[in-house]
Formats: structure tokens, C-alpha cells, sequence
């Protein structure tokens, strides 16, 4: 000290030195630590208890709903597409009852952009692929109409301007999935941040640390003071103490909630409706390969693409064509099928991870008797025999693939409530605590001031 | 300073709790990484289509294979033949175009396939089994690219779908004689001020690819070519304004004009389109006897009368003669 010579020590230095050597300086300064450390604690809490709040409302509010519209506005159009497609095959115009269906088709795919253009506002890549639809959605109906008019003068343009359309509704479903893949990125990362556990480590820390203090400062305060407890330092205690336990308790529920949502929800609800957008992609591949009377083989090749990620193809089943034709070239692998996937499975043991899977097998079943009667339809094709195949796939394969679709949805919608339940929890898990918290902390805060003070002012 | 590490190492311990306790909440991503991976499947691509081989023929590729003798009896197809072996499986398959309005065209309101290149095979299919129907006829429609493929990969029995018989091709396939003469033309709408190939530089011009007519363009031109896989979509193209013009066989652009009567052809021949049947290599004898069936056609006046059916009373062209059969020496 003395080797600093001449200059004095700072104005706030000398007053802490003198604090620190009286009594009353301590308990002044103890008083200040301990105001200063409840609101870090109260600061942190809420902070955490807000992220994790905010995180969970995300999940379970914008993001499965737009995951839920991308997946639904897949299956609208690609559904107008199949029934514009077989409205051909069966003699160019088609009943009225199918114009019906297809109208339907439209008109819901529209609803359902408009609902997704308002709830991807915030995302540009999102913003970008429903801009992309909606001006691709009036050109297809444009080339489906024109297909029409030639079809009623027996013009066998009309069959290109239908082709023409379809090739359209192809790049918007590359869309559509790109949509559905982005809200899935979305999820989750919102399931990430609901889950992370920075907030809840950062919680327990500056708990722990803020009772050991309140603890320390007691004990000390009753040695030195030779007094049993400070009632309002106890009860400021017990106080923090509650809030802690309830804070603690809030995270981990809505943690374990929003986890369960994801397992027991939108887990089930994404592979579900990737399956379901696969199904879609191979009927539609169907019929395009039956307008195509026998130029179709792309679209074989790309149907045993999507039926092979769905479940890995059964001996005999790797299909239609052999994989050494041009017309089925994959990417950099020439003319090799992708590997297959096993999406159905993974529905099962999802389902079974829960109780039962007995739907689930059902729709295995449902989708090796589709396989079974594509192959069949397949092996017309390849004979030149298009009566027979369109028969086959007008009857006992579209009613398969109903049945499958229907199946999937009815999947989708079940776990859906699921998700929306444990969602809810998740939510309502931290529900008080943005008001508790700063009630409670200053609470705290001012029975410690009142109980420290009562000790200062003994000293004067 | 022992006290201090104690309480260290307390927190620690605390903070390692804590970790575990959210770690065990936390669920995967599983789920979402096996789904996005299964709708990333890749769509097949086509692969691009090698160049034509520089080939030089001893022989003009029109000349075929003689006929020999009479044609066999409907029903009785010589022993060992190609024909009994279409006889015994009971239909003959063929590759044609759906979409050539007068050649070979698939008629939605009808169910069945109609045109020029129709009648042909349903006078073949009766040369074999005595008569032509959906039974002993099994139509495959095709796209340009997949015409000689299918020949190759005997997938069809027989291809009649507007094929010009060129030297490259006929190392590829057998042709039959000529059973159509072509010729490359010019289709515009009626208001484009254009008279032919030439005067359309810089305009785009469409063409299947690949073809010969989309060669033509590329090698013979200032127009920008423009491929798509069916010709018909060429109609399509011209009608959105995609495209300023079609360049393909007048057989084609004839029925184009009929579909839309905002078009007209313009501009001479471009070139001769001689049309042949395409037969696999290994099937000479089934050559031989589409040639004799294709030679009584000509000679009984039937080709004439398909032609005014299919055809001639839909346009105001004269009704050409039948082509003339050359024959291999």
C-alpha cells in the first residue's frame, strides 16, 4: 500500500474499506449483494421461463399448423392432377362428377395457399415457394381447360396441352414439398429451442447460488448478532425457495410435455404425411404412365422411386421396368434405383413405441396389395394391353389407394389432437410464473432489506 | 480454501444435474430427418441422347428386303418365323403415336387409336391372324426418342410412327419400303409475315429432338432450334407464343392445321421424309413380309383408299400416289 505511494486510494475504495470493518458497513453491504442477486435470480428466471414459453407456443401454434396446410395443399393438388388425369383417360371430358371433384380439388388447394401465404409472412423462403404456386396454379387450370375444349373436337393436341399441365403441376409440387420441408425446419428448431437446456442449467445455477447466499447471510447474521433467525430474512427465503420449485417444476413439465408432443405427435404426423405425399406421387405417376400408352416409362421408374421409399420393394417387386433403361437414370448413380426407405415401417414402430400398431400393419397390408396390383397393371402396360390396365387401375387400385390415403389421413388427424394436447401442457406448464415471478422476487427482496435493516439499525 | 473447493465442486455436480435433467427431456430429430429424406427421393432425369453416328451406306437406306413368294395364308404363318411366333403369343405389338392427327392418333371419345400409319398395322395384324381388332392388336404409344430404343429392346413387334428412314438409322433397325413421302416443312400462325425457314432467323423454331427435322434446324439455319420430346407439343408451344414457328414433316403440320386454323405451312420441301416400319435386326423374314403386304396394298388400290379415309377428306391437298417400292439387289 505504502509502495503506491502519494496517491490516494478512490473515493469508493475508502468507503468500502470502512464498510467492511464495521458491522453495520457489512450488514449495509450484505443488504446490497443480496437485493442485487435477487433480481439477477428473478432476471433469470423469467428469461428462461419466457424463451422456453415463447419456444413451446411456436410449436405448438404456427409451425404444426403450417406444417399441417403444406402437407394438406400437397394432397389437394396432386389429387386435382390424378382426377384431371384419369377424367382423360376415361374419354377426354369426363362426368360431371369428377369436374365436381377436380373443381374441389382447386378450390381447396386455393384456400389452403391463401392460409399458407398469411402464415409465411416471416419467412422469405417460404414467401417465395407459395408466389411460385399461386402463379403457376392459374396457368395449370388454364392448360387443363384448353385440354378440355380439344378433347371435346377429338383434337389429339388436347392430349398434349393435358401432359403440358401435368408437367406444370410437377414443379408445383416441387414446390409444395419445399414448403412442407422448410415449416418441418421450422418445427424443429422450435422444438430445439423449447427443449434446450442453456436455460435450465442457467436457472438452477443462479438459484443455487442465490439460496446459498440467502442461507450464508443468515447464518452469519445469527453468529455474529448471537439471535435466533431473522423471521422476514426466513420467510424471504421460503419465498425463493416456492418460486424456485415452481419455476423448476414449470420447465421440466413443459419440457417432458413438448417432447411428448413430439413423440407422440408430430413425429407420428411428419413421417405420416411424407408417406401420404409419397402415395400421392406414385398414383400420380400411374395414370401419367397409363396417358402415356407406353411412353411412360419415367414415370414407372419414378413410381417404384416413391414405393420403394415407403417399404423396401418385396422379391419381384422392383418393378415394372428393369433399371437398365435410359428412361431411369437417377441422379449421378446411372440408372440405379435410390435406396429404399422404409417410411411404413417406421409408422409401425412409432405406433407400436405407444401400444398398439394394429392400423398401422393394416396399411402395410393395404399398400403391398396396391404394389402387388400396380405390378400387375405394370405387366399390361408391357404387353401393350391399356384396356386392361386402365380397368385395373380404375377399380381395384384406386379403391387400394383411397383406402390407404383415407388411412394416412385419418393418421395424421389422430395424432394431430395428440400433438394440439401435450402442446397445450407444454404451454400451460409456465403459466403464472410471468406474473409470480417479479411479485415474488421483489417480495423477497423487500423482506430481506426489512429484515437487514432492522439489524442496522440496532447499531445506531 | 478446502471450503471453497468444496462448494466448487458442489456447483458442478449441481450444474452436471441439471444438464442431465434436460437432456433427459429432450427429445430427436429423428422423425423429421427419416421424413425429409424420403421426400428428397429424386425424380429420374433423361438422359441426353448421343449424337448420330457419321455412317456411310452402300445402298440408298429406302431400298428393302424383297419379298418372297406369295404372302402365307392368314392363320398358317411358316414354322420357325417371326409371324408364328406373333401368331402363337396371339396379338402383334405395335409402337405408334398417339397424338399425329391422320398418321396415328389415340381418338379419347372413341377408345381407339386411329390414322394412316392404324390402318397399316391392321392390315398386317389381318395378313397374320386373318383379322385386326384390340385383341390381335396390342398398340403402344410412343415418344419420339423411344421409337428405335423399343425396336432394339424388342419391346415392340413393330414401330409405324412417323420415322424417317435415314443411313444411321438403318444400322440401328430393318426398315420396311417406303410406305409415306414426307417432307420437311414450315408451320407458322397465319398472321406471321415468314415464307420459310429462311426468313426466320433469330426466331425460335420447334422441333422434336431428337430428329431429323431438329438437325436440320441446327445444321441449316439461323433459327434458334427448339427440342421438346412429342412433336405435338410443338402445337402447344406455337398456341402459348412460346415458340414463333414448327419445322417438322408437312404428314405432321398437315394435321396441326387441321387441329388450328391460325396456322398455315409455308415455304418448300426442306427435305424428303421417306417413312418406313421399323423391325428388329434379328426379324428379316418379318421384313420381307411387311414389304409383300405393303407391295398388295399398293397394287390393289388399297393404300389409296386408306389414304382418302384417313386423310384426303379432311384437306384440300391433292391425294399423292402411293410410293414407289425399291428393293435390295
Amino acid at each position: 500500500m505504502v509502495g503506491v505511494g502519494t496517491r490516494r486510494p478512490a473515493r469508493p475504495i475508502v468507503w468500502l474499506r470502512q464498510e467492511v470493518t464495521t458491522t453495520p458497513g457489512r450488514l449495509r453491504l450484505a443488504s446490497i449483494v443480496l437485493i442485487v442477486g435477487l433480481v439477477v435470480f428473478g432476471v433469470v428466471t423469467a428469461a428462461a421461463t419466457a424463451t422456453r414459453n415463447d419456444a413451446a407456443n411456436a410449436a405448438a401454434t404456427s409451425s404444426e399448423r403450417l406444417l399441417a396446410g403444406a402437407d394438406q395443399l400437397y394432397a389437394s393438388m396432386a389429387d386435382a392432377d390424378t382426377t384431371a388425369a384419369a377424367t382423360f383417360l376415361t374419354g377426354g371430358t369426363g362426368s360431371a362428377e369428377s369436374r365436381h371433384h377436380y373443381d374441389r380439388d382447386l378450390a381447396s388447394a386455393t384456400a389452403e395457399l391463401t392460409n399458407l401465404a398469411t402464415k409465411a409472412r416471416n419467412s422469405k423462403d417460404a414467401t417465395a415457394a407459395v408466389a411460385a404456386i399461386a402463379r403457376q396454379l392459374p396457368v395449370y387450370s388454364g392448360l387443363i381447360e384448353t385440354a378440355r375444349a380439344n378433347n371435346l373436337q377429338g383434337f389429339p393436341v388436347g392430349a398434349a396441352y393435358q401432359r403440358q399441365a401435368s408437367g406444370v403441376m410437377r414443379q408445383m409440387l416441387v414446390e409444395a414439398r419445399q414448403l412442407y420441408r422448410l415449416e418441418a425446419r421450422d418445427l424443429a428448431s422450435d422444438y430445439s429451442a423449447g427443449s434446450s437446456s442453456g436455460e435450465l442449467i442457467a436457472f438452477v445455477l443462479v438459484a443455487v447460488a442465490i439460496l446459498a447466499l440467502l442461507v450464508y447471510a443468515q447464518v452469519s447474521l445469527a453468529r455474529r448478532t448471537r439471535r435466533t433467525l431473522n423471521p422476514a430474512l426466513v420467510v424471504s427465503t421460503v419465498l425463493i425457495v416456492a418460486l424456485g420449485a415452481w419455476a423448476l417444476a414449470g420447465l421440466i413439465s413443459e419440457q417432458d410435455s413438448l417432447s411428448s408432443a413430439q413423440r407422440n405427435g408430430s413425429d407420428f404426423v411428419q413421417v405420416a404425411a411424407v408417406s401420404r405425399i409419397l402415395a400421392l406421387r406414385a398414383q400420380g405417376d400411374e395414370s401419367l404412365a397409363l396417358i402415356a400408352r407406353g411412353s411412360g416409362e419415367a414415370y414407372l421408374c419414378d413410381f417404384d422411386a416413391a414405393a420403394n421409399a415407403l417399404e423396401p420393394p418385396r422379391n419381384g417387386q422392383l418393378t415394372t421396368l428393369s433399371s437398365e433403361r435410359d428412361a431411369c437414370t437417377f441422379g449421378a448413380a446411372a440408372n440405379a434405383l435410390p435406396p429404399p426407405g422404409n417410411l411404413l415401417g417406421e409408422l409401425t414402430t412409432l405406433s407400436a413405441e405407444r401400444g398398439s400398431a394394429a392400423s398401422e400393419r393394416k396399411l402395410d397390408a393395404t399398400f403391398e396389395q396396391y404394389r402387388a396390383v400396380h405390378m400387375r397393371i405394370a405387366g399390361y402396360e408391357n404387353s401393350g394391353d391399356f384396356h386392361d390396365a386402365t380397368l385395373l387401375a380404375a377399380a381395384p387400385e384406386k379403391v387400394l389407394f383411397d383406402r390407404l390415403d383415407t388411412g394416412l389421413s385419418a393418421q395424421i388427424d389422430a395424432a394431430k389432437v395428440r400433438f394440439q394436447r401435450s402442446a397445450n401442457d407444454a404451454t400451460s406448464a409456465l403459466d403464472g410464473l410471468a406474473v409470480a415471478i417479479p411479485v415474488l422476487v421483489v417480495l423477497a427482496a423487500l423482506l430481506a432489506l426489512f429484515g437487514l435493516q432492522q439489524r442496522i439499525k440496532e447499531y445506531r | 480454501m478446502s471450503r471453497r473447493l468444496h462448494l466448487l465442486t458442489r456447483l458442478a455436480i449441481l450444474a452436471a444435474l441439471a444438464a442431465a435433467l434436460a437432456g433427459c427431456g429432450a427429445g430427436s430429430d429423428k422423425a423429421t430427418q427419416t421424413s425429409l429424406a424420403a421426400l428428397a427421393t429424386p425424380t429420374p432425369g433423361a438422359k441426353p441422347s448421343p449424337p448420330p453416328p457419321k455412317v456411310k451406306c452402300l445402298y440408298p437406306p429406302t431400298w428393302s428386303l424383297r419379298p418372297t413368294g406369295s404372302l402365307p395364308a392368314p392363320g398358317h404363318m411358316p414354322p420357325g418365323s417371326f409371324m408364328r411366333k406373333i401368331q402363337q403369343r396371339g396379338y402383334l405389338l405395335a409402337g405408334v403415336n398417339q397424338n399425329y392427327k391422320f398418321f396415328g392418333y389415340y381418338d379419347t371419345a372413341a377408345n381407339e387409336y386411329e390414322g394412316l400409319e392404324i390402318d397399316l398395322i391392321h392390315q398386317i395384324a389381318k395378313a397374320i391372324f386373318g383379322k385386326a381388332d384390340s385383341n390381335t392388336i396390342h398398340f403402344k404409344a410412343l415418344n419420339t426418342g423411344q421409337r428405335i430404343p423399343f425396336i432394339q429392346h424388342q419391346q415392340v413387334d413393330i414401330v409405324a410412327d412417323a420415322i424417317t428412314i435415314t443411313c444411321a438409322r438403318s444400322k440401328q433397325v430393318d426398315f420396311s419400303s417406303v410406305y409415306y413421302d414426307a417432307r420437311q416443312r414450315v408451320l407458322v400462325p397465319s398472321s406471321s409475315g415468314a415464307k420459310g425457314l429462311s426468313e426466320l432467323a433469330r426466331k425460335r423454331v420447334c422441333a422434336s429432338n431428337p430428329s431429323v427435322p431438329y438437325d436440320y434446324i441446327r445444321s441449316y439455319s439461323h433459327a434458334i432450334p427448339y427440342g421438346v420430346t412429342s412433336a405435338t407439343d410443338c402445337l402447344v408451344l406455337l398456341q402459348e407464343g412460346t415458340v414463333d414457328a414448327i419445322s417438322t414433316d408437312d404428314a405432321i403440320l398437315l394435321g396441326f392445321e387441321y387441329q388450328d386454323h391460325d396456322t398455315k405451312m409455308v415455304g418448300g420441301s426442306l427435305g424428303d421424309a421417306p417413312y418406313g416400319m421399323a423391325v428388329n435386326k434379328a426379324y428379316p423374314g418379318f421384313v420381307r413380309f411387311v414389304n409383300a403386304v405393303l407391295e398388295h396394298m399398293i397394287v390393289d388400290g388399297t393404300w389409296k383408299r386408306i389414304y382418302q379415309t384417313d386423310i384426303g377428306r379432311y384437306v384440300s391437298v391433292p391425294t399423292p400416289a402411293p410410293p414407289t417400292p425399291h428393293y435390295l439387289p
